[in-house]
């Protein structure tokens, strides 16, 4: 429950540009129009800005403006569980919102359960994403470095955004690479259920091991 | 193991970094007490408190307050400490209404009505941004914030700096009610002296990172006597004992060691030193042996 409470922080501090999403989601909708796979391509739109706005909470980390939060009483492992469940709940709105609209705006004509797969999925990459940059934030610390810090903000959303962009273009080619991608595809239609146990279990052992290594930076570090 | 008999217990405390260390500090504040925590800029003052709120991590030494440590219960380590200092600040997004919720949130002790009658009293505006708070304005507010729950340990980093004279009285009386129970203590850490004349029991003086004095302040101002005189009238024996010899045109002044009194004539004026006297002639004594 105290973690919770540090994730409600989490949500106070950027509640503003929590606003912010709403036309974050409305630009994802419209740059999936006229795209091949517009769907796909407007949920990689929108978890990569998404991610950015959302690392967001690690900004402008400062004795000054941070002191206060720093004594509330909570261990290391409070305040850092709860900033991932920050992370990992505002991924999983971002994509299930964008999914919600997807569904409402084509008018019935995609069906939820169609697409439901490929948001969990994008979602689940999602979350790995968040849980490398929020563990890269805490190796680097907050207040190290705000050069560091800066890079790590957009480098791993811009990853996300260079594969995801490339496996959009390499759907539908006849190459080679875009047979093995139909290919796999097919593959995971057909065992949906496994695949799905499967990247769930590993999103959830990735995420373990990230906040017990950033739990265990944070404690030893000064100013955490 | 815990103890009880004393509210804060620093024993042996070491903390370096590559241009400064904190070496062996070491004292105790019993229940009921205010300690004036007092030296220079850089002294190692606010490391210090840093490692008593556990915001820094020591390499040596040992913390207690209220007879835990920090690992022992890191939550209920965290609520017996109200800590109010004008670097240590807010989010700087939140308002008074977040700071509500996050109190009622983090401490069970929480008194909402209290703290809405300090933010009253001291005018603090609701809706604006703690981050166009005036500095004294942020530090009214971190004293609401920690008067209005139960604390057993109150850690003052250079709060009263920015705080007008009246606030400031009003702030001093606040504290010695908040130790007059006999089961709370204050550690202030201040550069203005003339507040720790008025309220501190004991005083500890750092330098360099390394403790200088550390007694109950009554002790300490009947252990020295303020010395003016003429420079002619300096003996050796007096100019070994004296202690931060200020030469100006009209003379010298420092502080010699009670013990030494029967080396003064009548020539020389003297008197009871106040802790500002004491502070300064040790930082001058130290500075000269540079």
């Amino acid at each position: 429950m105290r973690t919770l409470k540090f994730t409600k922080i989490d949500y106070m501090k950027t509640r503003k540009q929590g606003r912010l999403m709403i036309f974050i989601l409305v630009i994802g909708l419209c740059f999936s129009r006229g795209q091949n796979n517009g769907f796909l391509a407007g949920l990689v739109y929108t978890v990569f800005i998404g991610s950015i706005f959302i690392n967001a909470v690690f900004a402008d980390f400062t004795m000054h403006n941070a002191g206060f939060l720093l004594l509330l009483p909570g261990s290391a492992w409070h305040r850092v569980c709860g900033r991932f469940f920050y992370g990992i709940g505002c991924e999983a709105a971002l994509c299930t919102a964008y999914w919600l609209l997807a569904t409402l705006v084509s008018g019935g004509r995609m069906l939820i359960l169609q697409s439901m797969p490929v948001c969990l999925a994008v979602m689940l990459i999602g979350i790995a994403m968040t849980d490398l940059q929020f563990m890269t934030f805490y190796l680097v610390g907050e207040m190290k470095s705000q050069y560091a810090m800066a890079l790590t903000r957009v480098a791993f959303p811009l990853v996300f955004w260079i594969i995801g962009y490339s496996v959009l273009n390499i759907i539908g080619n006849e190459n080679e690479a875009g047979m093995a991608l139909v290919s796999a595809y097919n593959w995971i239609s057909a065992h949906m259920v496994l695949c799905a146990i499967l990247m769930i279990g590993f999103v959830a052992v990735l995420t373990l091991i990230s906040v017990w290594i950033s739990a265990k930076v944070c404690s030893k570090r000064d100013y955490a | 193991m815990t103890k009880t008999m004393e509210l804060l217990e620093v024993r042996g405390v070491s903390k370096h970094y590559k241009d400064f260390s904190l070496d062996n500090i070491d004292f105790v504040l019993p229940k009921g007490y205010i300690m004036g925590y007092v030296g220079q800029n850089g002294a190692g003052k606010t490391t210090t408190i840093n490692v008593i709120t556990h915001v820094c991590k020591q390499q040596k030494g040992e913390v207690w307050v209220d007879g835990q440590q920090y690992d022992q219960d890191p939550i209920r380590y965290r609520e017996s400490i109200g800590y109010i200092s004008e670097e240590f600040g807010f989010e700087k997004l939140f308002t008074l209404k977040e700071i509500r919720k996050i109190l009622s949130d983090f401490y069970p002790t929480f008194n909402q009505a209290y703290f809405d009658e300090l933010i009253m009293k001291w005018n603090l505006p609701e809706k604006k941004a703690i981050g166009d708070f005036s500095k004294g304005m942020k530090v009214k507010l971190m004293f609401a914030t920690v008067f209005a729950r139960e604390t057993k340990l109150l850690i003052l980093d250079e709060a009263t700096n920015g705080l007008d004279p009246v606030v400031r009285q009003e702030v001093l009386q606040l504290l010695q009610e908040y130790i007059a129970d006999g089961e709370h203590s204050v550690l202030f850490s201040t550069h203005i002296l003339s507040d720790l004349e008025q309220i501190a029991d004991y005083i500890y003086f750092i330098h360099d990172g390394r403790k200088v004095l550390y007694d109950a302040k009554e002790e300490l101002t009947e252990s020295y006597l303020y010395v003016k005189g003429s420079e002619e009238m300096l003996t050796e024996e007096l100019r070994r004992n004296m202690i931060g010899i200020i030469n100006h045109a009209f003379g010298f002044e420092a502080i010699l060691p009670s013990s030494h009194a029967g080396l003064l004539t009548k020539d020389f004026v003297y008197e009871k030193p106040d802790i500002d006297r004491i502070v300064i002639h040790f930082i001058k004594e130290r500075e000269g042996k540079r």
